[in-house]
């Protein structure tokens, strides 16, 4: 038979410029990394100037450094919201880019989980059962007063209880991926029902205060929130990012990834339950703010590829920036009115995603 | 030296393999036959640890695999599964870089990205290298699968159906390339087949398999039509070529 002379094992390296170009293509992609940093950054200064009183640059930054008469707007009341925004929308895109690659599923977001409809039937709970939403009405106005932190435990509750049965059965039933996708749908649906039967029961004021609280909105978050917020989520990057070998193993599939020493259930029960905690957290301070998550891995993905080494930081950084100018915008566009961020999530996510997948098809 | 030894395994509540008893040696290839659900790549999975054994023991020198950890395990085996039918789109050095998962333990040295260089170089596929994945032939990818497979510098490597959708200088390429690794490196290859002149132009050792037993094992005398006939049912001729048996319908 014919032998190739292939070289004995430890025959010595020759150099053959690979390496060096595959250095340079993680240097060029470190490089993104760098300017969606700068993008972050100026996405937070534009931030803080937009809101109901526009307040220019330079007076933001003044007021960042001296104590002035804008002080009591910008420490307490701008700066919480951007804070807010950049922790929630890094919380919302990390989780997504994990969420995704546990579930092989590019559909797959935070709320494929049942999280949105746990934390709204939740937060319906609180509303109406217990009674946390007090009307008055005043002449033609009426005024929902909330009991804010009963509303809060009860969506974070809702969440929990809703990701909590996913998870056992992934735990106890050894279930497949797809098999959790398609039970997150079915207890979302179930946890959509409930709502509405409790809507259903109750009074018109209830109603819109539980349809008024789904509307996510990055407005209610102050320092605690996102002191709790924060620390979580940094907390479950640093797991996420200690993973990303076994993330980029994983997306292979289950006998490659276990071929190469992966604990792959391990992997994907620690994933769900950490995902699940920081979006249940945002989603019960902030309410529900869509698309997000299912988003911002992706348009990661298209710009630098599919390794987890940089997905996870970028899908978190990107989730941030887009958050806050979608914020911003929701500030501004119909100012003094304030949008819903969750509309303009959408508004701006869909066609922004829309010419990406086009580009790179015609690419 | 591997040895399986008296090994029962399977699913759930069912048992694939049973009393499994075989011995693999280093600087041979062993081909790995049998009819579909014969209990191949559930053997394959067995040795590499991915199911366990319900009774029996898999040695891998001294050590028992059970008694392994999974990195400890992925350092001496590689594993290339039957082949899927998607693939991530990442490029082809990072699929290759990949295999050095388990020497990685925060980032990959030079020393990791110096093999994989090597790799590529040794199959042939530098062209490639920055190519992505999903936008390779089923023969590429293949050979890329088959490196990373070899940048995991295993003890044992474990292909189940490598060279299947391959054509024909494909096949034999990779066949090549695979023993020219196992004869340098003094590996204990174990390669299914569905070929079986495929099998006997480049295996040293046989096993055949029939419903989760052993049906026969050893050299190429075992290839032979009473043995196919037991296994597959079937009538094959056998003719000698050129110093080569081929069996055929
Ligand atoms: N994940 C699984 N769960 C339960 N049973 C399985 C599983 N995988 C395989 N089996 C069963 O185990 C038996 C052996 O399967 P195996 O995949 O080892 O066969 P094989 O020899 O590799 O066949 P093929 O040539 O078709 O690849 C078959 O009866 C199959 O139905
Ligand atoms: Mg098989």
């Amino acid at each position: 038979m014919a032998k190739l002379n292939l070289p004995m094992r430890g025959s010595p390296y020759i150099k053959s410029g690979l390496m060096q170009q595959y250095l340079q293509l993680l240097y060029a992609k470190a490089g993104i990394g760098f300017l969606f940093l700068l993008c972050l950054g100026a996405a937070f200064l534009f931030s803080l100037t937009a809101g109901s009183l526009h307040i220019p640059f330079d007076k933001i930054i003044t007021t960042l450094f001296w104590q002035n008469d804008l002080s009591y707007v910008i420490y307490n009341i701008r700066l919480p919201r951007s804070v807010a925004a950049v922790i929630a929308g890094a919380s919302l895109g990390v989780s997504g880019c994990v969420i995704q690659n546990i579930l092989k599923n590019p559909l797959a977001s935070p709320f494929t989980l049942g999280i949105s409809h746990g934390a709204a039937f939740g937060a319906s709970v609180a509303i109406i059962g217990l009674g946390a939403g007090i009307t008055h009405s005043c002449g033609n106005e009426s005024v929902s007063v909330f009991n804010v932190y009963m509303v809060v435990f009860a969506a974070f509750t809702g969440a929990i209880a809703a990701v909590s049965i996913i998870l056992l059965l992934a735990l106890v039933k050894k279930v497949s991926p797809e098999a959790i996708v398609l039970a997150g749908v079915a207890m979302s649906s179930l946890f959509g029902a409930s709502t509405m039967a409790l809507q259903y029961f109750a009074t018109d004021f209830q109603v819109s205060a539980t349809i008024f609280w789904t509307f996510g909105d990055i407005g209610k978050a102050g320092w605690v929130e996102n002191l709790i917020m924060g620390i979580c989520f940094l907390a479950c990057l640093v797991y996420f990012y200690v993973q990303r070998w076994n993330y980029n193993a994983l997306l292979w599939g289950d006998d490659v990834a276990k071929g190469l020493g992966v604990n792959s259930a391990s992997l994907r029960l620690m994933g769900m339950l950490l995902c699940a905690l920081i979006v249940s957290l945002c989603t019960a301070f902030l309410g529900i703010i869509g698309f997000v998550g299912l988003i911002a891995p992706h348009i990661v993905r298209m710009i630098i590829g599919n390794d987890y080494r940089f997905l996870i930081p970028y899908s978190a950084l990107f989730g941030a920036v887009f958050l806050l100018v979608s914020d911003s915008i929701a500030k501004m566009i119909l100012s003094p009115v304030i949008l819903p961020v969750g509309i303009i999530t959408s508004f701006l996510g869909a066609p922004m995603f829309f010419y990406l997948l086009v580009k790179r098809s015609t690419l | 030296m591997l040895k399986v030894e008296h090994l029962f395994a399977g699913y759930d509540s069912k048992i694939v393999l049973k009393d499994i008893s075989l011995q693999f040696h280093r600087g041979t290839v062993t081909a790995l036959l049998g009819p579909n659900g014969s209990g191949k790549s559930t053997l394959l999975k067995a040795i590499d640890g991915l199911i366990k054994p319900d009774n029996g023991a898999i040695i891998l020198d001294t050590m028992n695999i059970d008694a392994m950890t999974k990195n400890d395990i992925a350092q001496s085996i590689a594993y290339l599964p039957q082949s899927g039918n998607s693939y991530p789109s990442c490029n082809v050095f990072e699929s290759i870089l990949l295999g050095r998962k388990p020497y990685i333990s925060f980032e990959p040295t030079k020393h990791d990205m110096e093999i994989v260089e090597k790799t590529i170089n040794n199959f042939n596929i530098d062209s490639l290298a920055f190519r992505t994945i999903n936008q390779l032939s089923g023969g590429e990818i293949q050979k890329v699968l088959i490196a990373r497979a070899i940048v995991q510098e295993p003890e044992v490597l474990l292909l189940d159906e490598p060279i299947n959708h391959l054509d024909i200088k494909n096949q034999i390429e990779i066949l090549q390339i695979i023993r020219c690794y196992t004869i340098n490196y003094n590996l204990i290859t174990v390669i299914v087949f569905h070929d079986i002149n495929r099998a006997l132009q480049y295996a040293d050792k046989f096993v055949v398999l029939k419903e989760g037993y052993v049906y026969s094992e050893g050299d190429s005398k075992i290839v032979n039509p009473e043995i196919m006939k037991g296994v597959y049912d079937i009538d094959l001729d056998c003719i000698e070529y050129k110093g080569r048996k081929l069996l055929f319908v």
